[in-house]
C-alpha cells in the first residue's frame, strides 16, 4: 500500500513537473544545444550542450575567447551572429582574430550602440528574429532581473541563443537574473615559462545552471590551428608545471 | 526689419514694453572700426534712423536709442526657419538675399484658395510671428522682387503686366547694386521705364551685361532659375489638420495612411523607398524633420511605420501639429517577384534580416550598424575596415597565417616598464592603465613595417616590433616598441596593442 502511495506520488509528481515546464515553455518545440565538441562538458549539461532558446552569461578575463569561440561553433548553421558592443568603447573587435574561431565574417554583423539600454534594446531585437542565430552583447555592467527575463522570452520567441558578455569582469556575479547559465571564463598560464605555444588555456567554471546543483570547473585548452577545445588532462597529460593545478577540478 | 523682429522675439522684448513707451531700438555693426546701424526698429526709423548711417549720426537724431548687436548668423538661421515652414505653400522655396524668400507658387496657389487667399494666410501667419512682411506675385522672380521692395499699393501683377508696372519704379529695384544705380542716375536714368527705350548696345558698353540681364530676366524674356532649398522628392504626401494635433496615436494613424499613400504610388511605378523624410509643421511656426532609412527597397507601410516610431516618440509636439508631409527620398527599383513555393529561396539571405536591419539601422544610425571587411595591408590597424551594412558585400579573404589578437585598442596605449630592459626583450614588469602586470613567458618579436605607399601618421616613427606576452594570471597581450635607429634600448618605448583570448 505504502509503496503503491509512493509510486503514485512519483508519477503524480512528474505529470506536475511537465505541466508546470510546459507553462513555463509553452513555445519551446525541441531542445537543440551547441555543442563545445568536449564530452565532459557537453554531458553536464542538461541539453547536451549550450542550450538555444536560452540567454547564457559569460564572465571573466578571458570571456570574450570563449564567446568567441562559441560564435565559431555557432557559424555552421549558417544564420547571422549579432555582435552588440558599446559605441564609444576603446577596444574594438578585431576581425583577424576572429576568424581563427572559425567565425564566418560575413554572417556576422556589429552593433554599436550608446550605452546599456541600447545593448539590451539590440539584443532583444536580434533575439526575437528566427533566422538569427546567436546574440552577443558586450555589458560592463550586471544585467537586472527583468532585463534578463526580457532577454529570455526573446531568445524563446525566436529560438535564438542569447550570450551576455561581461569583459574582463572578474569577480562573480550574484545578482539574481534569469540567464540559464552563467559561465566563468578566467585565463590560465601556459604551462612552460619563457615561450608561448599556439595554445590558449582557459579555467572554464559553469556558475549556475538549471539541473546542475554543484558548481563545476574544467580546465581546458583552446587550439589555435584546429579551432577545438580539450581537456587539459587530454591534451597534455603530465606535464602541468605547477602541482597546484588540478587537470579536472569536478 | 527682420533683424530687429528676430531680436524682440528671441528676448521677448515686445510683450514686456508694449504697456510703456516704445523705444527706438537698432542692431548695430563694426565696419573698418566705425559702428554702423545695421537694422532699425519702426520707432527708430520715424525718428530718422536709417540703417547704414552711422551711430553717432543716429544718436545725433535720437539721444535715446536702444542699441543691441547685431547676430547675422541667428538672423540666417531665422529665416531658414521661415522658409522651412514656407514649404507648406509649396515645395519650392528659397532664400532671396539677407531677408527675403522666394516662393515659386506656380500650381500651389489653387490649393489654398488662390493667390489673394494665399498671400493673406502668409502675412497672416508672419504677422502673428512677429514679422512684418512685404510680398508680391509676378510671373517673374525679378518684377516680384522689385515690387516687394519697392512698389506701390498694387501687389498681385496679373500675367504679362510687369513691363507696366515695373516702367515707374526706380532703377535700383532691378538688383543692380547701389553703385550702378547710383551712375544710371547720373545719367538721368531714373525709373526703370526709362530703360526699356534705351539701345542694348550702348547700355552693355557703359554699364556692363548686368542691367541688360536683370531688366530681361525682370520682363521675363531670359529665365532666371530659382534653387529650391532641396531637390523635390517625387513621392511625396501630406495632411494638414484643421485643429492640430498632438496625441500620438492620431499622429501615428496619419503616418501610416501617408505611408499607404506613397506606397501604393510607389507600387504602381515598382519602386521601393530606402530613406522617407518626414516633416512636422507644429503650431508656433517650428517645423520638426525625421529621417528613416532601410537596407533594401521597401513599400510595406506597416513596416515603415514601425520605423518612425522611434524617432516620432522622442518629438515633442508643443501645442500640436498642423501639418505633416512625408516625402520618399531614395527609391529603388523594387519588382515583386513571383514566390516559388517549390523552391526554397537560397540566394537573397539578406531579405528575412532586413526588418532587423532596418531597426537597428534607424535607431542606431547607418554607420553604427556594420561588418567587418579585411583591407589588404600590413598593418594591424589597417587589415580590418568596419562598412555599413547597407553597403553591398565587400569581397576579399582574411589572412590566417599570423596570429592576431582578438581584441584590437583603437589607439596603441602607451606602457610603462618597471624593470630594466633586457637586450631586445618585452618588459619583465609592465604598467598599463594603473595595474602591473608581470611577464611570464613571451614571443616574438614579429616586425612590421610601415607601408610606404600610405602615409599614416601612426607609423611616422617606422617600423614596429610586436610581441607576445603572457602576465602570471595567463592574460596575454600584444605589445610592441617602435623602431628607433641608434638601437638605445633603454629609450625604447613599449606600447599595448592588443589582447588574445
Amino acid at each position: 500500500m505504502k509503496k503503491n502511495l509512493k509510486a503514485f506520488r512519483e508519477k503524480d509528481l512528474r505529470a506536475l513537473k511537465a505541466q508546470i515546464h510546459k507553462i513555463e515553455r509553452p513555445k519551446k518545440r525541441r531542445s537543440e544545444s551547441l555543442t563545445l565538441g568536449l564530452k565532459a562538458i557537453d554531458s553536464t549539461l542538461p541539453e547536451g550542450g549550450i542550450a538555444t532558446s536560452a540567454v547564457h552569461e559569460v564572465t571573466g578575463s578571458s570571456g570574450n575567447g570563449f564567446v568567441a569561440f562559441l560564435a565559431g561553433q555557432a557559424c555552421c548553421s549558417n544564420r547571422p551572429i549579432l555582435w552588440c558592443v558599446e559605441s564609444d568603447s576603446s577596444k574594438m573587435l578585431y576581425g583577424p582574430g576572429l576568424v581563427v574561431f572559425g567565425v564566418k565574417m560575413d554572417l556576422l554583423i556589429m552593433a554599436r550602440c550608446r550605452g546599456t539600454d541600447e545593448i539590451l534594446w539590440a539584443m532583444e531585437e536580434g533575439l526575437r528574429e528566427k533566422s538569427i542565430g546567436l546574440v552577443v552583447g558586450e555589458l560592463s555592467k550586471s544585467v537586472s532581473l527583468t532585463a534578463s527575463r526580457r532577454l529570455q522570452l526573446a531568445a524563446e520567441a525566436g529560438c535564438t541563443i542569447g550570450l551576455i558578455l561581461h569583459d574582463g569582469v572578474s569577480e562573480e556575479i550574484a545578482a539574481p537574473s534569469a540567464v540559464t547559465t552563467r559561465w566563468r571564463v578566467d585565463s590560465l598560464p601556459t604551462l612552460k615559462s619563457g615561450t608561448m605555444n599556439n595554445k590558449t588555456r582557459w579555467g572554464l567554471s559553469l556558475c549556475r545552471c538549471r539541473s546542475v546543483t554543484k558548481k563545476r570547473s574544467w580546465d581546458v585548452e583552446w587550439d589555435n590551428a584546429a579551432n577545438t577545445l580539450a581537456l587539459v588532462s587530454d591534451a597534455e597529460c603530465g606535464t602541468l608545471a605547477s602541482p597546484n593545478q588540478v587537470c579536472l577540478k569536478n | 526689419m527682420l533683424s530687429v523682429e528676430r531680436w524682440h522675439r528671441q528676448t521677448k522684448y515686445a510683450s514686456k514694453t508694449k504697456k510703456s513707451s516704445p523705444v527706438p531700438i537698432v542692431l548695430t555693426e563694426y565696419i573698418n572700426g566705425v559702428c554702423f546701424i545695421s537694422a532699425a526698429s519702426h520707432d527708430a526709423l520715424a525718428c530718422g534712423v536709417t540703417p547704414r548711417m552711422s551711430l553717432a549720426d543716429a544718436r545725433a537724431l535720437e539721444p535715446n536709442l536702444k542699441i543691441v548687436p547685431a547676430d547675422p548668423r541667428a538672423d540666417t538661421n531665422t529665416l531658414e526657419k521661415i522658409m522651412n515652414w514656407a514649404t507648406r505653400y509649396t515645395p519650392w522655396v528659397a532664400i532671396c538675399g539677407r531677408d527675403g524668400l522666394w516662393l515659386d507658387i506656380s500650381g500651389c496657389a489653387h490649393l489654398l484658395g488662390g493667390e489673394e487667399a494665399l498671400i493673406k494666410d502668409l502675412t497672416v501667419h508672419l504677422t502673428n510671428f512677429g514679422f512684418t512682411s512685404r510680398f508680391s506675385i509676378a510671373d517673374t522672380p525679378g518684377a516680384a522682387w522689385a515690387i516687394a521692395h519697392h512698389g506701390g499699393e498694387e501687389k498681385l501683377i496679373a500675367p504679362g503686366a510687369q513691363r507696366l508696372a515695373l516702367a515707374s519704379l526706380p532703377v535700383i529695384a532691378l538688383r543692380i547694386g547701389d553703385i550702378k544705380a547710383v551712375e544710371l542716375i547720373r545719367f538721368g536714368i531714373r525709373s526703370i521705364g526709362d530703360l526699356y527705350a534705351l539701345p542694348r548696345a550702348a547700355l552693355t558698353k557703359r554699364f556692363g551685361m548686368v542691367i541688360g540681364e536683370r531688366l530681361d530676366q525682370a520682363l521675363g524674356l531670359i529665365p532666371e532659375p530659382i534653387s529650391p532649398r532641396r531637390p523635390l522628392p517625387r513621392y511625396r504626401a501630406e495632411c494638414s489638420f484643421l485643429e492640430p494635433v498632438s496625441r500620438k496615436d492620431n499622429i501615428e494613424i496619419c503616418l501610416l495612411q501617408l505611408l499607404e499613400d506613397i506606397c501604393s504610388a510607389l507600387e504602381c511605378a515598382n519602386q521601393g523607398v530606402r530613406r522617407l523624410i518626414l516633416d512636422l509643421f507644429l503650431v508656433k511656426g517650428a517645423t520638426k524633420t525625421l529621417h528613416v532609412g532601410t537596407v533594401r527597397p521597401v513599400r510595406e507601410a506597416k513596416c515603415i511605420a514601425k520605423l518612425f516610431a522611434e524617432p516620432l516618440s522622442k518629438i515633442d509636439s508643443g501645442f500640436g501639429i498642423e501639418t505633416m508631409i512625408l516625402s520618399a527620398q531614395v527609391v529603388e527599383p523594387l519588382i515583386e517577384s513571383q514566390i516559388n513555393v517549390l523552391v526554397e529561396e537560397r540566394d537573397e539571405e539578406i531579405v528575412p534580416l532586413a526588418p532587423l536591419l532596418d531597426r537597428l539601422v534607424s535607431r542606431l544610425n547607418f554607420e553604427h550598424v556594420t561588418r567587418l571587411v579585411p583591407r589588404a595591408s600590413h598593418l594591424p590597424d589597417c587589415a580590418m575596415r568596419q562598412v555599413s551594412v547597407t553597403e553591398s558585400k565587400m569581397h576579399g579573404s582574411w589572412p590566417k597565417t599570423q596570429i592576431r589578437p582578438l581584441v584590437l585598442l583603437d589607439q596603441p596605449e602607451s606602457v610603462e616598464s618597471i624593470t630594466g630592459i633586457a637586450h631586445y626583450q618585452p618588459p619583465e614588469i609592465f604598467r598599463w592603465r594603473q595595474k602591473k602586470y608581470s611577464v611570464r613567458a613571451t614571443e616574438g618579436p614579429e616586425r612590421i613595417a610601415p607601408e610606404w605607399w600610405r602615409c599614416d601618421r601612426a607609423w611616422a616613427r617606422g617600423f614596429r616590433d610586436y610581441w607576445r606576452v603572457e602576465d602570471e594570471e595567463g592574460r596575454r597581450f600584444w605589445l610592441f616598441c617602435e623602431g628607433r635607429r641608434d638601437r638605445r634600448y633603454n629609450s625604447l618605448r613599449w606600447y599595448l596593442h592588443g589582447f588574445f583570448a
